[in-house]
C-alpha cells in the first residue's frame, strides 16, 4: 500500500519536472498572443474523455452487476416490497437518463473537439426543444412524484390493527431497551424524571415512590457536598468547578422532586395511566423476538440525544427524538430461518435481523445495536409469556 | 459614485498595508479569498484523508496517525473514535462553510462582479475588506477550535441539539462547540456583508447598455446565490445563537426531557426538532449558494470554449431562479424520518422532486451548447465539463432522496454521503477549479501551466468518481455514515473491502490537489505572459487592460451593445464578439 502510493507520488514528481522543462523550452518562442493550448493537447483530451466514458459506463455495469450481492436482501416487510418497487423504477429511470446524457456529453466532446478554421454552428435557442425537454422530465416527475407519495402516506398512515405487537425502543447512549405493552396491548406512561435502576422510565405508582426516595437522598448528598465545597472555595481552594457542578445537579435533581410530586399529585386524581404500565414488559438483553406475520407497532423515545431507529432489512428507520415519542409500523414478513433461505436465493448473504442507530450520537454511535429474530407468532407468545412484567421486576 | 473612483485613480500612492492586506480593491479582496480558501481546503481535505484511513484498516496502527493527531487522539497510531467525529465534522464545516460558500463565492463574485458589468470597484469597497476579514478571523476560530484540549466540535456538520448543546454528551460538544458556533456566528456576519455587497453592485452599477437580460450567467448566478443568502443566512445565525444560549444560558429552546450523565435535566419545554427546521431552512438553500455560483462559472466557461453561445440564455435564467426559489420550500426532505408529520412529508417530495424539472433543463442545455460547437479543451473547460458530468450523476441520486418513501431506507447512509459528495461538493470543486483556471489570467496577468492542468483534472476527476461511485453500494447495503468502523457488524463485513478502495482513491486525489497548488503559485510567479484576452471572451473583463489597475479600465468605463454569448456569429471574421462592440445595422441582439 504505501508503496504504491510513495511510487505514484514519485511519478508524479518525475512528470511534473519532465513538464516544468519542456515548458521554459517552449515558453522562449511563445508571445503574450499566441494560443495558450494547443490543438495536440486538445485532441488528447478529447480522446481521453471518450475512452473514459468508455471505461466509466464500463466499470458502472460490472459492478452493478457483480457488487449486487452485497447490497441488501429484498425487503422483510409487507411495506418494504412496495419501497423495493418504487427503488428499482427508479433506479431504472435515473439510469437511462444517466447512461443517455453521458453518452452524448463524452460523444460530443470526442465529436466537436476543436479544429482551427472552423467555426461553430450558430444555434442561441430554439424554443420548441427548450418546451419539450421542460414538459418530458416534468411528466416523468410528476408521474414518480404521485408513486413515490402514494407510497409513503400508505406506510406513514397505516391502518393498526387490534393483534398488533406493541413495542418501545428507548434509544441511550449507548444501546437500546426494548419494552412491550403487558396484557391490556398498551404502553404505560413513562418519563425522564424515573430513569435511574428503572430502566425506561416507567411510571407506576410504586416507581414514582422509589425514585422520589432516590432523588430525595441525591439531593441530601449534593446539599451536604455543596456546603463542603463552598467552605473550601472559601478558604482558597481553586477548583471552583466543582461546587459549580454541584448546584447545577442539585438544580436538576430538586426540579425532579417538583416533577415526581407533581405526578404523584396527577396519579390519585387519574389512576389509570399509572396503572397501564404495570404489566408492560421491559427486556434487558441485547436481542428480542418479534412473530412473524403481526404488525409491529414501533413507538420510539429517547434518553439522552438523538437517535435513529434504523431496521435495514425491514425498511424501517425512525429518529428517536427527547422529548418526543414518534413512531413506525411494519410488519415482518419472514421469520429470521426463512429470511436466511430468501436471502440465499438471491445470491446474498444475510446475518440476522438487526437494529442499529443511524443518528451521529458519541463516541460509540458505531456499535449501538440490537439483534432482532423473528419467529413464528407462538414461539413468540411463548417467550413473552417468560419475560417478567415490570411491576414484579421492579421491586 | 463616479466621481469617488476618479479621485481614488489619481491618488494611487497605495502603502503595502493599504494594498494587499486591509485593501478595498475588489481584485485583491478575491485574491485573498482564494488563498485563505485554498489553504483552508488542504486543512479540510487533510482530514477526510485522515478519517479515510481509519475506515479503509480500522483500528489498524498508523504513524501518520500519531504524527499529525499527536498521543492524545491518535495513541500509537489508533485513531480515537471521538476524534474521528470530530475530524468528520470539521472537515464537512470547512469543506462547505469556508471553502465553497466563502471561498467559491467570495473568490469570483469579487473578481467578476465589477470586472463583468463594467464597474469600477463594488458599492462598498469598506464592507467588502470588512467582509472578507471578517472570513478571516472566522477561519483562524474554526482552525483554533482543533487544538484545544478537549477536541473540536464533534457533532457533526451539523450539530444537531442536544448532542452539541451537552458537554456531558461527549467531549466535543465542550469548549471546542462554543468556538465552532462563535466562528460560524463572524462567518455569517461576513457573509451577509458580501452578499449585500453583491447584490447592491448588481442592480446599481452596471454600466450603460448592461441590462439584466445581457448580464453574462455568472453574474446572474452570483446575484441569486447572494440573495439566497441574505434570505437564508439569518435564520442559521439564530438557530447558532439560540443553541449558544441553551448551552451557556441555561434556556432550554432545544431540550426536553433529557436525562444525561445520570441526571435528569432541570430544562425541559424545547424542541430539537425546532433546531432542525431553523438550520435546514439555512441547510438547503445553502446547498444552492454552493451550487449555482458553480453553475454560473461553467455556462460562461463551457460557451466560450465550445465558441458557441449558451443555448437558451433566457431558460437558464429562468432555471436559475427557479431552482432557488423552490430551494426554500425543500428543507424538510432532510427530515422525512425526524417524526414530524408525514403530510409535511409528502409536501416536501413533491417540492423536492420538481427540482428536478429546472436541473434537468440547464443538462440538456449545456448539452446543446456544446453539440455542433468547436470545443476547446482547455483545463477549465475539461473541469466545466467535469462539472456538468457529476451534476447529472449526483442529481440523479437526488431523486432517490427527495422521495420520502425511497429515504426511509436510505437516509443517513453512504448513499447520501456519495450523492452529496459528487453533486455539490465534488461539482461545486470542479467549478471552483474551472473558475480558478479560466480567469487566472484576469487575477494575475499571466496562465498557469495547462500540461499541469490537465494532469491535475485527469486525477480529480477520476479520483472523485472512484472515491464516491462506490459509496453507493455501500449505502444500498445499508452502511451508515459517520461510523468510526464498520467491523463491529456481521452484515458489513462482507463489503468491507470496498473502503480501502475508496481510500486509495482519497489519497489518489489528495495527491493530485498538490499538483494545483504548485501550478498556482508557481504560475504566479513564473507563468507564461499573456494578452488581455486569452481565452478569446466577449465579457467586459477581458477587454480591460492586463494590468490590473484601481478602477479597472483607464479612461472611460466600456459601454454595452450586445449579450455576452456572440461566439460564432454568423457575419463576423472572428468566433467571438466582445460585448462593447456596438450592433451593425440590422444586426438582431442574441438572435
Amino acid at each position: 500500500m504505501e508503496l504504491l502510493i510513495l511510487f505514484t507520488v514519485l511519478l508524479v514528481i518525475i512528470a511534473i519536472a519532465k513538464i516544468l522543462k519542456a515548458k521554459e523550452l517552449i515558453d522562449k518562442f511563445k508571445d503574450a498572443d499566441s494560443d495558450p493550448v494547443t490543438p495536440a493537447e486538445i485532441k488528447t483530451n478529447a480522446t481521453g474523455m471518450l475512452v473514459f466514458g468508455i471505461v466509466f459506463f464500463a466499470l458502472v455495469v460490472i459492478t452493478m452487476f457483480s457488487w449486487n450481492k452485497y447490497l441488501l436482501p429484498s425487503s422483510s416487510s409487507e411495506h418494504g416490497l412496495e419501497i423495493d418497487l418504487l427503488m428499482k423504477t427508479t433506479l431504472v429511470i435515473i439510469l437511462i437518463v444517466f447512461f443517455l446524457t453521458h453518452a452524448l456529453l463524452f460523444w460530443f466532446i470526442y465529436k466537436y473537439y476543436f479544429r482551427s478554421g472552423k467555426k461553430a454552428f450558430w444555434y442561441p435557442h430554439n424554443n420548441r426543444i427548450e418546451l419539450a425537454w421542460t414538459i418530458i422530465p416534468a411528466f416523468v416527475l410528476i408521474l414518480l412524484i404521485s408513486y413515490g407519495m402514494t407510497t409513503w402516506s400508505n406506510i406513514m398512515n397505516p391502518v393498526k390493527k387490534k393483534d398488533a405487537v406493541v413495542l418501545e425502543f428507548l434509544s441511550e447512549q449507548f444501546g437500546w431497551t426494548a419494552r412491550y405493552a403487558g396484557k391490556d396491548n398498551q404502553l404505560g406512561y413513562a418519563s425522564f424524571a424515573l430513569y435511574g435502576k428503572n430502566k425506561v422510565g416507567v411510571a407506576t405508582p410504586f416507581a414514582m415512590e422509589d425514585r422520589l426516595k432516590e432523588t430525595r437522598e441525591s439531593i441530601e448528598t449534593l446539599v451536604k457536598d455543596s456546603t463542603e465545597f463552598a467552605k473550601l472555595v472559601a478558604n482558597g481552594w481553586n477548583r471552583t468547578k466543582n461546587l459549580d457542578d454541584t448546584k447545577t445537579s442539585l438544580k436538576n435533581f430538586r426540579a425532579n422532586e417538583r416533577r415526581l410530586n407533581a405526578m404523584i399529585a396527577e396519579y390519585k386524581s387519574n389512576p389509570a395511566i399509572f396503572k397501564a404500565g404495570e404489566d408492560d414488559k421491559v427486556i434487558n438483553s441485547d436481542s428480542i423476538l418479534l412473530p412473524k406475520g403481526r404488525q409491529v407497532i414501533l413507538k420510539l423515545r429517547s434518553k439522552d440525544v438523538i437517535h435513529s431507529a434504523y431496521l435495514p432489512h425491514f425498511r424501517a428507520q425512525m429518529n428517536t427524538v427527547p422529548g418526543l415519542t414518534t413512531e413506525f409500523v411494519f410488519t415482518p414478513k419472514y421469520t429470521t430461518e426463512e429470511m436466511y433461505q430468501v436471502a440465499a436465493s438471491e445470491g446474498k448473504r444475510f446475518t440476522g435481523y438487526i437494529l442499529y442507530c443511524n443518528k451521529i450520537c458519541g463516541a460509540s454511535h458505531y456499535n449501538m445495536k440490537l439483534k432482532i429474530n423473528v419467529v413464528e407468532d407462538d414461539v413468540y407468545k411463548s417467550w413473552l409469556a417468560q419475560q417478567q412484567d415490570f411491576v414484579e421486576a421492579f421491586k | 459614485m463616479a466621481g469617488g473612483h476618479e479621485h481614488h485613480e489619481h491618488e494611487h500612492h497605495e502603502t503595502f498595508i493599504s494594498k494587499y492586506i486591509f485593501s478595498f480593491d475588489h481584485k485583491m479582496i478575491a485574491k485573498q479569498y482564494l488563498i485563505t480558501a485554498i489553504i483552508m481546503a488542504v486543512f479540510g481535505m487533510g482530514m477526510s484523508v485522515l478519517f479515510r484511513l481509519q475506515l479503509a484498516w480500522p483500528g489498524e496502527k498508523m504513524a501518520i496517525l500519531n504524527f499529525f493527531l499527536g498521543d492524545k487522539w491518535a495513541p500509537e497510531g489508533v485513531l480515537d473514535p471521538n476524534m474521528y467525529l470530530a475530524l468528520v465534522t470539521i472537515h464537512g464545516t470547512i469543506i462547505v462553510f469556508f471553502v465553497l460558500t466563502g471561498g467559491l463565492s467570495g473568490t469570483f463574485s469579487n473578481l467578476l462582479i465589477p470586472y463583468q458589468i463594467g464597474a469600477r470597484d463594488m458599492a462598498s469597497g469598506f464592507m467588502n475588506m470588512l467582509s472578507y476579514w471578517l472570513f478571516f478571523v472566522s477561519s483562524v476560530i474554526m482552525l483554533y477550535s482543533c487544538f484545544i484540549e478537549s477536541g473540536p466540535a464533534s457533532g457533526g456538520w451539523t450539530v444537531y441539539p442536544p448532542l452539541s448543546a451537552l458537554p456531558q454528551a461527549m467531549p466535543g460538544s465542550g469548549l471546542g462547540m462554543t468556538l465552532w458556533l462563535l466562528s460560524m456566528t463572524v462567518f455569517i456576519a461576513s457573509s451577509l456583508m458580501g452578499s449585500l455587497n453583491y447584490i447592491v453592485t448588481v442592480i446599481n452599477l452596471r454600466t450603460k447598455g448592461m441590462t439584466f437580460t445581457r448580464l453574462p450567467l455568472t453574474i446572474w448566478a452570483f446575484l441569486i446565490t447572494a440573495i439566497l443568502g441574505v434570505l437564508s443566512f439569518p435564520v442559521l445565525l439564530s438557530a447558532a445563537l439560540l443553541l449558544l444560549f441553551d448551552r451557556s444560558l441555561g434556556t432550554s429552546f432545544y431540550l426536553d426531557s433529557i436525562f444525561v450523565a445520570g441526571q435528569p435535566l432541570e430544562a425541559t419545554g424545547g424542541s430539537p426538532i425546532l433546531y432542525e427546521h431553523l438550520f435546514w431552512f439555512l441547510g438547503h438553500p445553502e446547498v444552492y449558494i454552493i451550487l449555482l455560483p458553480a453553475l454560473g462559472l461553467t455556462s460562461e466557461i463551457i460557451s466560450t470554449n465550445s465558441r458557441k453561445p449558451i443555448f437558451g440564455y433566457r431558460a437558464m435564467i429562468v432555471s436559475l431562479i427557479a431552482i432557488a426559489f423552490l430551494s426554500f420550500i425543500v428543507w424538510g426532505h432532510h427530515m422525512f424520518i425526524t417524526g414530524m408529520s408525514p403530510f409535511l412529508g409528502t409536501v416536501f417530495t413533491f417540492t423536492t422532486l420538481l427540482i428536478a424539472i429546472p436541473s434537468a433543463v440547464k443538462v440538456f442545455n449545456y448539452l446543446a451548447t456544446i453539440w455542433k460547437g468547436n470545443v476547446r479543451l482547455t483545463p477549465a473547460m475539461l473541469f466545466a465539463l467535469g462539472m456538468v458530468s457529476l451534476f447529472i450523476s449526483g442529481g440523479l441520486t437526488g431523486i432517490v432522496l427527495g422521495d420520502s418513501a425511497l429515504d426511509i431506507n436510505v437516509h443517513d447512509t453512504y448513499f447520501v454521503v456519495g450523492h452529496f459528495h459528487i453533486v455539490m461538493g465534488a461539482g461545486s470543486i470542479f467549478g471552483m477549479f474551472a473558475g480558478v483556471y479560466h480567469w487566472f489570467p484576469r487575477m494575475y496577468g499571466k496562465l498557469m501551466i495547462s500540461k499541469l492542468g490537465y494532469l491535475h483534472f485527469w486525477i480529480t476527476f477520476i479520483g472523485v468518481y472512484g472515491v464516491f461511485y462506490p459509496m453507493h453500494f455501500l449505502g444500498l447495503a445499508g452502511v451508515p455514515r459517520r461510523y468510526y468502523t464498520n467491523m463491529e457488524f456481521e452484515m458489513f463485513q462482507d463489503i468491507q473491502f470496498i473502503n480501502p478502495i475508496i481510500t486509495v482513491f482519497a489519497i489518489l486525489s489528495a495527491i493530485g490537489q498538490f499538483i494545483f497548488i504548485f501550478n498556482f503559485f508557481y504560475s504566479i510567479i513564473k507563468g507564461r505572459v499573456t494578452n488581455n484576452n486569452p481565452w478569446k471572451g466577449n465579457t467586459l473583463e477581458w477587454t480591460a487592460p492586463v494590468e490590473r489597475i484601481h478602477g479597472n479600465w483607464p479612461g472611460a468605463l466600456p459601454v454595452v451593445h450586445r449579450w455576452p454569448y456572440d461566439y460564432s456569429k454568423p457575419g463576423y471574421e472572428e468566433d467571438f464578439v466582445p460585448q462593447n462592440v456596438p450592433l451593425k445595422e440590422d444586426e438582431l441582439d442574441g438572435h
